[in-house]
């Protein structure tokens, strides 16, 4: 009997062993691509196998019955299929769909995004803003080495595409910035307020932008604050003429930072040492403070604070063509607020913010001991936005939220002739928008938004479509349509009686191609602006570089049409990282007070940009090269003749050459864990001395005077050092 | 009866027997697997045979562990001909398999000096432009390591690895690095890992180096 069990149980065994089960297939992605090194598993055992480089798997296994296989692809979504184990082999084709992160993946649209951090989709790095030739240690003039910025050096500002540099709009945290430039003189563009490394991520729209965001016909600069620093450091930046200091306090757990910076600008003998075109009687001075902090509440969300305040004054002399010289001073002071509160609620985010401007700016004007002009700005601004984002599912995105920006402005006006004119401008803008985001399939998602506005100053109110549909091509080509209508108040200098007066607008078309990757970067855009409402004015009177006009009717015109192309390789030449932009715009215009429909002067009809870096790593050196050229802008003198506005001179500047470079020095790459971390650089603009000319000053006498840059080529060294305060015994565990 | 009884409990016993040590029989296996592997799709499959152990026993932590170490292996066996482009694509892997062994209270010693090695690793697809980030993650886990284990065997080798391939003007010293390797190659005689599957690599690596210094 013992016998017969035990032949039973042996046939048992090799009744077992003869139902083994061959499995095996092909997995493949999209386009039919075979994917080699994916995981196969059956679950909960160990068998299974790995793709060959053909795709194909084969393995077998004793288990039987319903399993599951499990196919794991990095970067592909994990693929499970039931099966059926009898004996009998099986064949499988699996077709694996890329892992898309979804919120990241639908909001990466037509938006350029030029980021402050590690992903293979940032363009610039926060020490790029202070160590590119030519950018001057400023955001907005390092940006200028991307596509659509057109070079005008002798006004603050962001000129894209066609669009003046109020058509630009720049938001931290999502709040609109009213001062982000420092009050100036005209002629001298004021600098950036804000420095680069207090922002985490910085997104340049060049067109066809978000609903989230309005008042802005051309594009859109948006900046977030850093949540919390890496680490408690201080700081110290100095050039010959600039004087940085800074600490930053943050705790180990990274739920509370503080910290503050002081900047103090004088100018004066480097103006002198460097023979700068510009005749400063006091070179430009100033004194910049700002202080943030953050903190993580209990409930998870995130607070943080930033403030600054700056006081600053320069004064130019400038031949007013009688043989006198003209004086020309300004002086001007700002505080500015941000307070700014965003939680993450898994499915939905919160944010919401205020941001507090208020900016005083005087100039006078005077030949002689007499002051004969006077011009006196003062504004106060507050704005208040709050923004809920939900995903209600995987594929579709809601984005909705309301904002108010409020503006009090004064303005103050005399000449000689004792002509004391104030206008008073308010303006409550008050806005809503929602936006819905929707991936339709792996490869199609539909962003559509609407915008409705509220201007008390034009009594009038707006609602504005965007809509925008993005394709993903085969071989990681991703493809962008855009269309909105941007609406935009007429700007409130030129507004100094109420009239009834319209909504500027622009419609905009936009096509964008592009394929990003870790080495490389091509990206082709092409857009169509079409401006209606354009504020018309009449030219009061002129003083200096100073046109003082007065609004008659937004009923001006123009378009704007164009392409850009822009290719970035880190690959091709070792250790070479360069990037060719080339802008091509093609524009007309009549607004303010041209005559006629003009090519307008703060466009090139070619812009061409060449940036190029090679870090030399046993020297520790890098040495940075910019190029940019532009054709020439046109210049036009205007004048009022009867009323009418007339067209007595024009012409167009010469082209816009400059080459620029830097070399920084990185003591302390390869380091471990280097306690301080420098850098010495050099840079020089203009190495060539091109001689540019940024615009004509038409005398009253006749004459006519250029607008030169302030410096033609000026050569200097700077160091930035950081001190880290060496926390790592504090960090926990596993925190990378 | 008494002997069916039994025969049925000697089966039993048998396939208990059989299973438990099925994890320890196909780990050591692999483990073999693993020192043959020359091409990077064959390191990638050894890693994937690690996954697999790991998914079904659910509680054990070296397998994570070797999915990582193979993953790692195969990048190096790139990084040793110079070939740094798509070193992301078996480091990104290392870490995703190094944070399950984590979550499964893996030895933080052992898992830290992969931390280094993978991190590493993305560094030098680049090294310019991540030496600040990778490259600080991978030093920050080399020195929580050698802080908590100065003695571990492989926390001097990858000391000494490190002196032997940085240039001079970075910190390099071949000469500090063959005498590290001596001591590294002292420690593993000594070191006893806490079971037979417990991460033991790394003498044959010392031998290698200390075999060029007679060259």
């Amino acid at each position: 009997m013992s016998a017969k069990i035990f032949l039973l149980i042996i046939c048992l065994f090799s009744g077992l062993a003869l139902s083994q089960t061959t499995v095996s297939g092909i997995v493949t992605g999209s386009d039919r691509k075979a994917l080699a090194g994916v995981n196969v598993i059956l679950k909960d055992t160990y068998h299974g196998a790995t793709t060959d480089l053909t795709g194909r798997f084969s393995f077998s296994t004793v288990a039987t019955g319903h399993q599951t296989l499990q196919f794991l692809g990095e970067g592909y979504k994990p693929f499970s299929e039931q099966v059926m184990l009898t004996g009998q082999a099986i064949n499988l084709n699996i077709r694996l769909t890329p892992e898309f992160n979804e919120i990241e993946g639908i909001t990466l649209n037509s938006e350029s995004i030029t980021s402050l951090g590690n992903s293979t989709k940032t363009l610039l790095q926060p020490l790029d803003f202070s160590t590119t030739p030519g950018g001057e240690q400023q955001m907005t003039k390092t940006l200028g080495f991307l596509p659509g910025v057109q070079r005008v050096g002798d006004k603050d500002g962001m000129f894209v595409r066609g669009g003046t540099a109020s058509e630009t709009k720049i938001f931290i945290n999502g709040n609109l910035v009213n001062n982000y430039f420092y009050n100036s003189v005209a002629g001298i563009p004021g600098r950036d307020r804000f420095n680069a490394n207090i922002f985490k991520r910085s997104n340049f729209s060049r067109g066809a932008y978000s609903a989230a965001y309005g008042q802005a016909m051309s594009s859109i600069l948006t900046l977030e604050t850093l949540d919390f620093p890496e680490k408690t450091s201080a700081n110290l930046m100095l050039l010959p003429f600039l004087y940085t200091a800074g600490y930053q306090q943050v705790n180990p757990k990274k739920t509370f930072s503080f910290g503050g910076e002081a900047t103090l600008t004088e100018m004066n003998w480097f103006t002198k040492a460097m023979n700068y075109q510009t005749d400063f009687n006091t070179g430009p001075k100033s004194v910049h403070s700002d202080f943030n902090f953050s903190l993580k509440t209990k409930g998870g969300g995130i607070l943080k604070y930033y403030g600054s305040y700056d006081q600053n004054r320069v004064e130019i002399l400038s031949p007013d063509g009688n043989d006198n010289t003209l004086t020309i001073s300004q002086k001007g002071n700002n505080t500015y607020h941000n307070l700014y509160y965003k939680k993450d609620f898994g499915r939905t985010k919160l944010t919401t913010g205020v941001a507090l401007s208020f900016n005083h700016n005087n100039v006078g004007l005077h030949s002689g001991s007499d002051v004969s002009t006077k011009i006196q700005n003062k504004g106060s601004y507050v704005n208040f936005k709050t923004t809920l984002e939900t995903k209600l599912s995987p594929n579709f995105l809601l984005n909705t939220g309301f904002e108010f920006q409020n503006t009090l402005e004064n303005n103050h006006f005399s000449t000689f002739q004792n002509d004391d004119i104030t206008t008073e401008y308010k303006n409550l803008l008050s806005a809503a928008f929602i936006e819905s985001t929707w991936r339709a399939t792996s490869k199609l998602f539909l962003t559509t938004g609407l915008r409705f506005e509220n201007s008390t100053w034009l009594k009038k109110s707006d609602l504005a479509p965007r809509i925008t549909l993005g394709y993903h091509l085969p071989d990681d080509w991703e493809s962008f349509l855009s269309y909105g209508i941007f609406y935009q108040n007429p700007d409130s200098k030129y507004l100094s009686r109420q009239i009834p007066l319209n909504y500027q607008q622009a419609d905009q078309y936009v096509l964008q191609i592009q394929k990003i990757t870790a080495d490389y970067n091509f990206r082709l855009e092409a857009f169509y602006k079409n401006y209606k409402n354009l504020l018309k004015t009449n030219l009061i009177g002129t003083e200096y570089l100073y046109d003082i006009q007065n609004a008659t009717a937004t009923s001006g015109t123009g378009c704007a049409r164009g392409f850009e192309l822009f290719w970035r390789d880190r690959k091709t030449f070792k250790t070479v990282d360069y990037w060719i932009s080339y802008s091509y715009l093609d524009t007309k215009r009549d607004f303010l007070d041209y005559p006629a429909l003009l090519f307008p002067t703060f466009a090139s009809k070619h812009t061409l940009s060449v940036v190029a870096k090679k870090f030399f790593l046993p020297l520790k050196t890098q040495i940075n090269l910019t190029y940019t050229f532009a054709t020439g802008r046109p210049y036009y003198h205007i004048a009022m003749i009867n009323g009418e506005s007339v067209l007595r001179e024009h012409g167009f500047l010469p082209d816009y050459n400059s080459l620029n470079m830097s070399i920084n020095y990185v003591p302390f790459v390869g380091k471990r864990n280097p306690k301080n971390t420098s850098i010495f650089f050099l840079s020089i603009s203009n190495l060539l001395g091109y001689k540019n000319v940024f615009d004509y000053n038409f005398l009253p006498s006749g004459q006519r005077l250029p607008v030169l840059p302030v410096v033609n080529t000026t050569i200097y060294v700077g160091a930035i050092f950081n001190f880290g305060i060496d926390r790592t015994k504090d960090i926990l565990e596993n925190d990378f | 009866m008494k002997k069916l009884l039994l025969t049925g409990i000697l089966l039993l016993l048998g396939t208990f027997v059989i299973a438990q040590s099925k994890y320890e029989t196909t780990m050591q296996q692999t483990l073999v697997g693993l020192k043959l592997d020359k091409t990077p799709l064959e390191f990638v499959a050894t890693s994937q045979m690690f996954t697999r152990i790991g998914m079904a026993e659910k509680t054990q932590w070296l397998p994570f562990y070797y999915a990582a170490l193979s993953q790692i292996e195969a990048g190096r066996s790139l990084m040793m001909k110079g070939e740094t482009a798509d070193l992301d694509q078996y480091a990104d892997p290392a870490i995703t398999s190094i944070k399950q062994a984590q979550a499964l209270n893996g030895d933080p010693v052992e898992l830290n000096l992969l931390i280094k090695m993978a991190y590493q690793l993305k560094m030098l697809v680049n090294p310019s432009a991540r030496y600040m980030t990778d490259g600080q993650t991978s030093d920050t886990a080399f020195q929580k390591a050698k802080e908590a284990a100065p003695n571990n065997p492989r926390v001097v080798l990858l000391e000494a690895e490190d002196l032997y391939f940085m240039p001079t003007q970075f910190g390099g010293d071949k000469k500090q690095a063959m005498v590290l390797f001596a001591k590294a190659k002292e420690l593993f005689k000594t070191f006893k890992p806490k079971s037979d599957l417990e991460p033991n690599w790394g003498e044959s690596d010392a031998d290698y180096f200390l075999s060029q210094s007679q060259k």
